[in-house]
């Protein structure tokens, strides 16, 4: 009796549950009715956005303002009606979802993988091969995994300032996609057809510089905060070598910048337009100083004094956990990608091709194929970082001391004279 | 686009936003349990022995103040560096380079001493 009753306990049920499915269903498809009737009217708008050339402000413009803003407002809703206003912010917006989500944070992940590959068949091993095909579902697992880890802040850490420290080194890092021209863009009569850079700043590298060195005080803070010896020292050493190294970068950033005469970076990349005009003829000092610096900024091998794992256990990061400490690594290597990035723009043509113009194929650089050959140069960039990590040994932190004061910051200084030099003399 | 600086102030926030919606995330997922050993100061599985706030070398001060002098030489070296070009087409352009070089002499002048008072030398 009691057993027939449960059943038919569990026969109501599920009927109530074929009921309640139905009218989720309903409703669903009603509302999908609904906002495809709506859309449907989006079609003639996001043709003429096509015609006019697919940029994110034209999207902007031709969906939100032209369509969203001419619906009927209610009067009570009138305030939030798309207006022509709106076109920079959300345009900036959108830019920065597209960047992070689609070009940051798989980049990262899957830099992370192409590490672990390249330098385990460097050292005659494989890799990662389990999770996945090839493994290659590795590093989306250890960020599932690093974010459902457990997050410790040590007793007697500064709470406060332990939280900031991540924000204060990823944030400068995600900020710095904004100036990078992944492409050309294209502009008539003052309005952009279509772009491949988040935001065309006019003083694109020295924002860059700028935000670059925000990170420093990330790293101070989360060294200090931790109240862990090694931490403290860790922390202090990479702010050391982080300010020591960022003469020598901006140094060997300024003969590019005093040869086009610009701070754009698509000035710069448009002005590299044919082989002979890239910029690392004239400033390939100037090239060999950013590696060498860029390579000091990232603590990356052999400048990889700030991890140390055999004397500082870690460096600066040693009492992060969890997502916490997921960011920092996050940073590390976008930084890598965004100075590789960076030597490209300003040295190796940018989106340029190195073919003439009249190769076909190999020589056009305009639209999609300029983000190609962005994407080539710059990752090459970051496999010769990898290819350095398995091969050179780790400095002492005397003779990177004295490399970055005695001998890079005179030779910088001596090379934005000699290339100014050139410069005049060459008219 | 040019002179659009909304967009930096757009990223600046939802970059804050990314990583604070990332720890949400986090914390919506992943376990708690503090405990007293764990929560304890890592050195290397010893009882911790005081914190680590203490007075510290004056190397990294004395470093950190080359770095201010030598940053703000380089803040000086960025316009003149966009400016050249332009001097150079109004016929100014060794006189430019000349200035220049006679600013960083005496900087370099401030270097060397530097150099003999052993700032750059790490012990």
């Amino acid at each position: 009796m009691a057993k027939g009753g449960t059943q038919t306990a569990r026969a109501e049920r599920d009927w109530t549950l074929v009921v309640v499915w139905i009218g989720i269903a309903a409703v669903v498809l009603l509302v999908v009715g609904v906002v495809l009737g709506r859309l449907s009217g989006a079609v003639p708008h996001l043709q003429a956005w096509w015609q006019a050339g697919p940029s994110l402000t034209g999207l902007v413009e031709h969906l939100l303002v032209n369509w969203v803003g001419a619906w009927n407002w209610p009067a009570s809703l009138a305030w939030l009606r798309p207006h022509a206003g709106w076109v920079a912010p959300v345009t900036a917006v959108l830019a920065w979802v597209v960047l992070i989500f689609l070009f940051m944070l798989p980049m990262v992940t899957y830099q992370i993988y192409a590490l672990r590959k390249v330098v385990g068949f460097m050292q005659a091993r494989v890799g990662p091969t389990q999770v996945g095909p090839w493994g290659l579902l590795q590093t989306p697992a250890d960020v599932l995994k690093l974010l459902t880890k457990e997050d410790v802040i040590p007793r007697h850490a500064d709470r406060i300032v332990f939280t900031i420290a991540p924000f204060l080194v990823l944030v400068p890092a995600s900020m710095a996609y904004l100036v990078i021209p992944f492409g050309n863009q294209q502009v008539v009569d003052g309005k952009v057809v279509y772009s491949l850079i988040g935001g065309d700043l006019n003083v694109g590298l020295l924002y860059l510089s700028a935000i670059s060195s925000v990170a420093v005080i990330g790293i101070i803070a989360a060294g200090w905060a931790s109240n862990n010896k090694y931490s403290l020292l860790g922390g202090m050493r990479s702010a050391a070598q982080l300010i020591t190294y960022e003469i020598p970068l901006t140094l060997a950033v300024v003969p590019s910048i005093l040869w086009v005469g610009s701070l754009n970076l698509n000035t710069i990349a448009q002005y590299q337009d044919h082989l002979g005009n890239w910029l690392v003829w004239p400033c390939f000092p100037g090239l060999i100083l950013f590696a060498i610096s860029a390579l000091s900024e990232l603590g990356h091998v052999p400048f990889d004094l700030p991890e140390a794992e055999s004397e500082l256990v870690s460096g600066y990061n040693v009492e992060y956990s969890g997502m916490k400490f997921a960011m920092f690594f996050l940073a590390e290597f976008s930084n890598a990608f965004i100075l590789s990035a960076l030597g490209v723009t300003l040295f190796l043509g940018g989106w340029q091709s190195p073919f003439p113009e009249s190769v076909p194929l190999l020589g056009w650089d305009h639209g999609i194929f300029a983000v190609g050959w962005f994407f080539l140069k710059t990752l090459s960039c970051v496999f010769f970082l990898f290819w350095l990590r398995a091969t050179l040994p780790r400095l002492r932190i005397d003779q990177l001391m004295s490399l970055g004061w005695k001998i890079l910051i005179p030779v910088g200084l001596l090379n934005v004279l000699l290339v100014a030099v050139l410069r005049v003399v060459l008219g | 686009m040019h002179g659009s600086y909304v967009s930096v102030g757009v990223f600046f926030l939802l970059g804050i936003a990314f990583v604070a919606g990332t720890f949400a995330a986090s914390w919506l997922l992943r376990p708690h349990h503090p405990h007293r050993e764990k929560l304890a100061t890592y050195e290397c599985g010893e009882k911790p022995r005081g914190g680590a706030w203490v007075q510290f070398r004056i190397v990294f001060y004395c470093l950190a103040l080359s770095f201010v002098v030598f940053d703000v030489e380089v803040v000086y070296l960025i316009p003149w560096a966009v400016g050249l070009r332009e001097m150079d087409a109004a016929g100014g352009g060794w006189y430019a380079i000349g200035a220049m070089a006679l600013f960083l002499f005496i900087l370099l002048l401030g270097w060397l001493w530097e150099l003999k008072r052993k700032a750059y030398d790490w012990e």
